[in-house]
C-alpha cells in the first residue's frame, strides 16, 4: 500500500529535474504513470551515493510517495531518513548535464552521487 | 498474437490429479485438448512389462489392475524427502517409494528401476505437449507452468527439471493462485483486493492478490500442500474399508488392486455427492454376496469439515496478514476441482459475505491463466503485467563487513545489475564474494545466500584489479552471481535461489528493523566507509613515502608518520565526525605533499638528464 502523501518539505524536486525524467519516460515509451524512485546507497567516495531509478511497480507501506510537478516521486523511508531536505534537480549546461542532488544537511556532497539506472 | 510456430508460449497447470494445457489465440484463452475432446489428463503414469509406459487416461484405467507399477499424485513426491512421503502418504500411493544410499530424496521403483519424481512427471509432461501439439499442428518447446504458492525452492526446481527432461523449457513458474487471477481479470481491469480460494486435488492455496490498474500483486498468502481432494478421497475410503473390515475376517489382508478400485469408487461418490444428497456403492471382493456401502452428503460433510475449517483458517490468517477484513474483499474466486462440493462454497460465501466467481470451469481456471502469462511471455499481450518482485535486496559483502547492494528490494524479475570492484590489499590472489540477502548496511544483520572464489590472480597492488560483479535474477528467480577479473579475465560464478523459505511476514520484519535502525545503521556504515578511506590514505602515503627519491625532509617525514598513528588510532574508534575530519584534513595535507613530492621528483629527473648530457 501507499502513501503518506506529506512529503513536500523533505524531499523537492525541481520542475526541470520533473521535465526531464518525464522527458526519459516518454523516449523509452512507458506509461506516464511510471514513477521516480529515489534511494540512498552505502559505498561511493562520500560513504553513500544518491540514486534515481525508474520505478515500474506500485509503492509498498515502507515508501512515501509524493507527487511533484507531474511527477510521481517515491523513495523508501530508510532512505527518506538519509535524503530529507535533498533538492534534486537537473543541470543541462555545456560543462555538465545530470540530476543533482543538493542536501544541505549533508556534510558533503559528491559529484559521482547522481547514478542513473533503469 | 502469438499462436504460430517458433516462439509460442503455451501455459501448463501441473496438478496433482490432472493436468493441462491451454493457450491464448486470436479470440482469447483456450484449453488444449486432446484428439478425443479430452481437456483434462490425468496426472498418472503406468509401466507396462515390455518396458514402455502410458500417460493419462490409459495409465489411471490401469490403476486398477496394476496399482504397483502405476504413478499417481507424483506431485507429492516432487523435491521431498523419503520420510516425508512416508509420514504424509502412509501406505495410501499404492507404488513403492523408496530412498537410494546417496540420496534422501523419495524416488519411484517399479521392478528393478528407479525413477525420480521429476521423471515421472516429465511423461506426463511429454503427453501434455503432445497434446498441445497435436491440437497446434506444430511443436512446442516453451512454457509457463503453475505450481502451488508453498511449493518451495526444491519442489520448484524439480518442476524446472522436469520441464526440461520433457523437451520444454519453463519460461516462468508461476503461482497457481495468481494464474487464476490472471484468468478471471481478463476482461475488465479490475481494482480492488481480490481473495482467490484454490482447493485442488492435492493442495490448498488461499491468496489475497491486491489489484490496480490492471497490476496484480500478491498481498498474503497461506495454505497446505497437503490439504485436498485426495484426503475427501480418503474420507470415504476409510469408510468403505471400515465396511469392508466387517465383512472379512480381521487378519485378511485387502488386495492392492481392491484398495485401488475402492479409491476409485471414493472419488466417485464424493462427485455424485456434489449433485445429490445420497450416493452408494456395491464392493465385489469376490465373496459370497456383493458389500454394499451407502454415503449421505450429510455424513461426507460432517468428516470433511474439520478440514474445511482449516482452509477457513488459513483464509483468515492470508487476510489478517493482507491487513485486510473479510468486508473489504472485493471479489472471491474459487478455483480447484473440490470447491465444486457445495458446503465449500456455502462456507466460503459466508466467511466472506458473498458470492464466490465460479463462471470459469474451476479445473480450468489455472492453465488458462498460465496461458495468459506464455502470452505475456512470448509478446503477445503488452498490457498486462505480472509482478514477480524481489522481496528483499541483493548484494556482496565489501570490506569491514558492508553490504553492498546490487539489486535492490521490489525489482521486477528478470532483474540485472552490474558494478565494479576491487582489492584492498596488495597482492590478493583470490577474491571471495560473499552473497546476502536484505536491507541493513551490515551484513551481519543479513542473510547469506551463498559465497564463492575467484581464485588464482596475479597478484596486483591494492585497488588495481578490476572485479566486475554480475547479479542477474531470472525469471524464475534463480539469482546468478558473476565475478570477473578484467585484467586477468578470470571469472567465477555461482547459482542460488534467494530462499523461499522467508513468510511474508518476515520480510515485512526485516524492512521495518531497517528502518528502525536507519541512524545506527548509516553511522555504522560510515564509520567502515571512513575506516577504508584512511586504510586507502594510508597505504597510497607509506607507498610514495618509501620512493627513494622523495625529497622530504625528516621532519616532514615525522609529521606525516604522526598524522597516520593517529589515524590509526582513530579507525579503531567510534568516533564518526572526528575521523571525517582527520580523514579530510590528511587527504588535504597530503595533496600538498604530493604535489610538492611531484615537483620535486621532475626536477630531480631534469637535473639527472642535464648531467647526462654531453660536455
Amino acid at each position: 500500500m501507499t502513501a503518506q502523501d506529506t512529503t513536500e518539505d523533505t524531499l523537492v524536486v525541481t520542475e526541470r529535474a520533473a521535465k526531464e525524467f518525464k522527458h526519459i519516460v516518454t523516449q523509452k515509451g512507458l506509461p506516464e504513470t511510471t514513477a521516480m524512485r529515489l534511494s540512498v546507497k552505502g559505498g561511493g567516495c562520500s560513504g553513500f551515493e544518491y540514486q534515481i531509478d525508474i520505478e515500474h511497480n506500485e509503492a509498498d507501506e515502507f515508501d512515501i510517495e509524493s507527487l511533484q510537478h507531474g511527477v510521481r516521486v517515491v523513495i523508501d523511508m530508510k532512505s527518506e531518513f538519509y535524503m530529507a531536505g535533498t533538492t534534486i534537480d537537473f543541470n543541462d549546461s555545456l560543462m555538465e548535464r545530470g540530476f543533482t542532488f543538493k542536501n544541505p544537511m549533508a556534510s558533503g556532497t559528491c559529484g559521482c552521487g547522481s547514478s542513473f539506472s533503469v | 498474437m502469438s499462436e504460430k510456430t517458433g516462439d509460442v508460449v503455451i501455459g501448463i497447470d501441473l496438478g496433482t490429479t490432472n493436468s493441462l494445457a491451454a493457450i491464448v489465440g486470436k479470440d482469447g484463452p483456450r484449453i488444449l485438448t486432446r484428439e478425443d475432446g479430452a481437456a483434462l489428463i490425468p496426472s498418472v503414469v503406468s509401466f507396462l512389462d515390455d518396458g514402455g509406459h502410458l500417460v493419462g487416461e490409459e495409465a489411471r484405467a490401469r490403476s486398477v489392475t496394476h496399482p504397483r507399477s502405476t504413478v499417481h499424485s507424483v506431485k507429492r513426491l516432487m523435491g521431498q524427502h523419503l520420510e516425508e512421503v512416508r509420514r504424509r502418504e502412509g501406505d495410501r500411493l499404492g507404488y513403492e517409494v523408496v530412498a537410494t544410499e546417496d540420496s534422501e530424496l523419495a524416488r519411484v521403483r517399479i521392478g528393478d528401476k528407479l525413477y525420480t519424481p521429476q521423471e515421472i512427471s516429465a511423461l506426463v509432461l511429454r503427453e501434455v505437449k503432445r497434446v498441445a501439439e497435436q491440437a497446434l499442428g506444430h511443436e512446442v518447446e516453451q512454457a509457463v507452468i503453475t505450481v502451488p504458492a508453498y511449493f518451495d525452492d526444491s519442489q520448484r526446481q524439480a518442476t524446472r527439471d522436469a520441464a526440461r527432461i520433457a523437451g520444454l523449457q519453463a519460461l516462468r513458474i508461476v503461482n497457481e493462485p495468481t494464474a487464476a487471477a490472471l484468468a478471471y481479470g481478463l476482461d475488465t481491469s479490475r481494482e480492488g483486493t481480490v481473495v482467490v480460494y484454490d482447493l485442488g486435488g492435492g493442495t490448498f492455496d488461499v491468496s489475497v492478490l491486491k489489484i490496480t490498474q490492471g497490476v496484480y500483486k500478491v498481498a498474503a498468502t497461506a495454505g497446505d500442500t497437503h490439504l485436498g481432494g485426495d484426503d475427501f478421497d480418503h474420507e470415504i475410503m476409510d469408510r468403505i474399508l471400515h465396511a469392508v473390515r466387517d465383512h472379512v475376517s480381521a487378519t485378511a489382508t485387502i488386495p492392492v488392486e481392491a484398495l485401488q478400485q475402492i479409491r476409485l469408487s471414493a472419488e466417485g461418490l464424493k462427485r455424485q455427492l456434489s449433485e445429490r444428497q445420497d450416493a452408494h456403492l456395491e464392493i465385489d471382493l469376490g465373496l459370497d454376496e456383493p458389500i454394499a456401502f451407502r454415503i449421505t452428503r450429510q455424513e461426507f460433510e460432517a468428516a470433511v469439515r474439520p478440514r474445511l475449517d482449516e482452509t477457513l483458517a488459513c483464509c483468515r490468517a492470508a487476510l489478517k496478514d493482507a491487513g485486510v477484513t473479510p468486508d473489504q474483499v472485493d471479489e472471491v474466486v474459487l478455483v480447484g476441482g473440490s470447491t465444486r462440493i457445495p458446503l465449500v462454497r456455502a462456507l466460503v460465501e459466508e466467511m466472506f459475505g458473498r458470492t464466490p466467481h465460479t463462471e470459469l470451469d474451476p479445473d480450468r481456471v489455472v492453465a488458462l491463466g498460465a496461458a495468459i502469462q506464455a502470452d505475456v511471455l512470448s509478446g503477445g499481450n503488452k498490457d498486462l503485467l505480472l509482478l514477480d518482485v524481489i522481496p528483499l535486496s541483493l548484494g556482496i559483502e565489501t570490506v569491514g563487513g558492508a553490504f553492498a547492494k546490487l539489486v535492490t528490494r521490489n525489482s521486477t524479475v528478470p532483474a540485472r545489475a552490474t558494478e565494479m570492484f576491487s582489492t584492498s590489499v596488495d597482492d590478493q590472489t583470490s577474491i571471495e564474494i560473499n552473497v546476502f540477502q536484505g536491507e541493513r548496511e551490515l551484513v551481519r544483520d543479513c542473510r547469506p545466500l551463498g559465497a564463492f572464489k575467484l581464485r588464482g590472480l596475479p597478484g596486483m597492488p591494492a585497488g588495481l584489479p578490476r572485479v566486475e560483479v554480475t547479479f542477474l535474477v531470472d525469471a524464475d528467480g534463480v539469482l546468478t552471481v558473476k565475478a570477473r577479473e578484467q585484467r586477468s579475465e578470470l571469472e567465477a560464478s555461482i547459482d542460488v535461489v534467494p530462499s523461499h523459505g522467508l513468510t511474508r511476514d518476515e520480510v515485512k520484519d526485516i524492512i521495518r528493523d531497517s528502518i528502525k535502525e536507519a541512524r545506527s545503521d548509516f553511522a555504522a556504515r560510515e564509520l567502515i566507509e571512513l575506516r577504508n578511506k584512511a586504510h586507502n590514505l594510508a597505504t597510497g602515503t607509506r607507498r610514495v613515502l618509501a620512493m627513494p627519491e622523495m625529497p622530504f625532509t625528516d621532519a616532514q617525514r615525522k609529521d606525516i608518520e604522526d598524522d597516520l598513528a593517529r589515524l590509526d588510532t582513530l579507525s579503531k574508534g567510534e568516533d564518526v565526525a572526528a575521523l571525517r575530519e582527520a580523514c579530510d584534513a590528511f587527504g588535504d595535507k597530503t595533496q600538498a605533499l604530493a604535489d610538492q613530492a611531484i615537483g620535486e621528483a621532475i626536477k630531480a629527473e631534469l637535473n639527472r638528464e642535464q648531467s647526462r648530457l654531453p660536455s
